[in-house]
């Protein structure tokens, strides 16, 4: 490949996060040497970075687990956090952000006085967030800690109270599996970790890390599909958790867009999830053209921005009843900008 | 191997034309940079800061590919305004259209400073004489730019103003000349003491104060490939009225302000530990205070002496 084609790789990867991800699939494959000096040295970089970022994540949670222990005796990691500490294939390379946590509904309270207590405050302070955050989502407003700059997001489930799909966060909670070396830490059950992350992918209406999130998932998907068990219960579970739609759609994709392995018939006791004829050629157009990273320079073209408009209209009109909707678009599309968001804060 | 074509063979029209089209690919010590803009601030700042610069290859390969134009949006239209983008990233605000020049030096830095993981990237001035070269750490404000900029008028190669890239193997560092950013008064100090000076547009109102850039110079540029071998670490502590002072560093508070002038220490952990405590072990370091550039630069030529082989 010629070394111009590798500045778009470099650009394109640097772009979508995923750098750090390419130099370990390079590194795992043998293939790293085939890389010319100048763009590997940009892959190595951006390892470096999500190992120093990995370590930090680690770090962080071994000492929040410390701070929860006399309010939430089993605190569950969700996406990036749980990959990296139960060492699972997805964290190899993987850009971090946010500590995502899924605590009981009724320890919420509790949670939140002691992390105010340890120095993570509250983002968000307006009437309206607070309201939009705790009556009608799935969290608490993000925490930050001025300090320490990490940023937690507490959950309580893993859709909106509002939303479409109804998931049993208890269920989850009591499938979680504990972290060995990692006492009153727990990940989610590895199908149901699956289906949290086409959930995350699939459900929401801003994808602004589409393949990163679908390469989490066929991490996953080949890392736990080694086990027959794994994909007899897959399709069950996601129905359980009435979130058969977005496992439906996240598998779709990894086949046709990652090659991923998917054993025939899995997907047949997905098919009352299975969209309409023309709903899916209308998802097929918008995914498609959503999940691949975007040369950088390249205007997003009419193509992409209806795509994301599409995904995005989708993405709230699964996730909040139509009068919600209405008047949260209100709000963020007419008031706040307006007069404000601390001017006019009352509901 | 025949010498590269540099900025300077190209008219501003030219420029102009490829940074609205192509971009332009310059090569600045060990990096590439791909700059695109329609901005005539910027094909202005370029074809006076730059010239010197080698273009890059036609099938090189560019470390960053930056761009700096006006943000969509009704404004552009009432007060337009500037914005850097890597790829699609905006790491800033916007800034008022005229501090477009300024925005893409302090963007590249950005790109540097939080991308580039193979040096060990200390937000500090590096400058070099007869093989010997200083490290200049220094919060904004210390007068770093400023005395690097009277060095380089005094025959020394001037390797970094801001942003020194140590080797994690060799403990060299690697020279990456940039035009110098100069602010308020030390914008008048050097035009009035060294007249060959050659300064981008003066910005009147940036968060910094007044800014505006010096052209390195040509040796600076041209010899970029060269590392430069570590002699010692010097803090300047400019100080307008203050008395002319030097003054011996500890090696271990040495390290510790190195640490802290680090952008990625975190990141290469355990080797960056290595090479900061090799280099303040092996090379002295000083506190200069000064209170004006002459005297600064009297210190430094003092340290120098000390530090060079007898004859």
């Amino acid at each position: 490949m010629p070394l111009t084609d590798w500045e778009h790789v470099i650009a394109a990867g640097r772009e979508s996060g995923l750098l750090g991800r390419l130099y370990w699939t390079l590194w795992r494959a043998g293939e790293l040497g085939a890389v010319p000096a100048a763009p590997a040295a940009h892959l190595h970089s951006a390892w470096l970075a999500a190992e120093a970022q990995r370590r930090a994540v680690i770090r962080e949670v071994d000492y929040l687990v410390d701070v929860l222990a006399s309010v939430a005796p089993r605190v569950v990691l969700l996406k990036g956090a749980a990959y990296a500490l139960a060492g699972l294939p997805p964290a190899c390379g993987r850009q971090f952000s946010d500590i995502d946590l899924l605590v009981p509904r009724a320890a919420l309270d509790a949670v939140e006085r002691r992390l105010n207590r340890a120095g993570w405050l509250g983002t968000h302070h307006g009437v309206y967030d607070q309201r939009y955050y705790r009556e009608w989502m799935h969290e608490l407003p993000p925490l930050r800690h001025p300090q320490r700059g990490s940023t937690l997001d507490v959950h309580h489930t893993i859709l909106p109270e509002t939303a479409r799909f109804r998931p049993d966060a208890d269920a989850l909670v009591s499938a979680s599996r504990s972290v060995p070396g990692h006492p009153g830490l727990a990940v989610l059950a590895p199908e149901d970790m699956v289906i949290h992350s086409a959930t995350h992918l699939f459900v929401d209406g801003e994808i602004p890390n589409g393949l990163r999130d679908l390469l989490d998932l066929d991490a996953l998907l080949r890392h736990f599909g080694g086990d027959a068990a794994f994909w007899e219960a897959l399709p069950g579970r996601a129905r359980e958790l009435e979130l058969g739609a977005p496992l439906w759609l996240a598998l779709r994709y990894c086949q046709r867009m990652l090659g991923t392995p998917i054993p025939r018939g899995c997907g047949d006791g997905l098919v009352a999830d299975a969209p309409s004829t023309a709903g899916l050629a209308m998802l097929d157009a918008c995914y498609g053209r959503l999940l691949v990273p975007q040369v950088p320079e390249a205007r997003g073209g009419i193509g992409r921005n209806s795509a994301a408009m599409a995904i995005f209209l989708r993405g709230h009109w699964l996730r909040m009843p139509l009068p919600l909707l209405a008047r949260h678009a209100f709000r963020k599309g007419v008031v706040v900008p307006l007069f404000g968001d601390g001017a006019s804060s009352r509901p | 191997m025949s010498t590269p074509l540099t900025v300077s063979t190209l008219s501003i029209g030219a420029l102009r034309r490829v940074l609205r089209g192509p971009g332009l690919g310059v090569r600045a010590g060990t990096l590439g940079l791909r700059v695109f803009s329609s901005l005539s601030a910027v094909a202005r700042g370029i074809h006076t800061l730059y010239s010197d610069y080698p273009l890059l290859e036609p099938d090189a390969f560019a470390d960053f590919r930056v761009r700096v134009d006006g943000p969509p949006g009704p404004r552009r239209w009432l007060r337009p305004q500037a914005q850097f983008y890597l790829g699609r990233t905006a790491p800033f605000q916007p800034l008022p259209r005229h501090h477009a020049m300024a925005m893409l030096e302090w963007g590249v830095n950005w790109c540097v400073s939080s991308h580039l993981h193979r040096y060990l990237v200390l937000h500090a001035a590096a400058a070099e004489r007869d093989g010997r070269t200083y490290l200049f750490p220094g919060a904004s404000g210390s007068g770093k730019s400023t005395l690097v900029a009277a060095l380089m008028f005094s025959g020394w190669r001037l390797l970094t103003d801001e942003l020194v890239l140590l080797d994690l193997d060799t403990e060299t560092v690697k020279p990456f000349p940039r035009p110098l950013g100069l602010k308020n008064a030390a914008i008048h100090v050097i035009r009035r003491d060294f007249p060959p000076a050659t300064l981008g547009e003066v910005v009147n109102d940036t968060s910094k104060g007044q800014v505006a850039h010096l052209r390195p110079n040509a040796r600076s540029v041209q010899q970029a490939d060269l590392p430069g071998h570590i002699a010692g670490v010097v803090f300047p502590h400019y100080r307008a009225g203050a008395r002319a002072e030097l003054e011996e560093a500890h090696p271990a508070d040495t390290f510790l302000a190195l640490v802290n002038q680090s952008f990625n220490y975190q990141v290469l952990g355990e080797c960056a530990f290595r090479l900061l405590s090799s280099v303040v072990r092996r090379v002295p370091a000083y506190h200069v205070h000064y209170g004006t550039l002459d005297e600064g630069h009297g210190l430094i030529r003092k340290i120098d002496a000390q530090t060079s082989p007898p004859l």
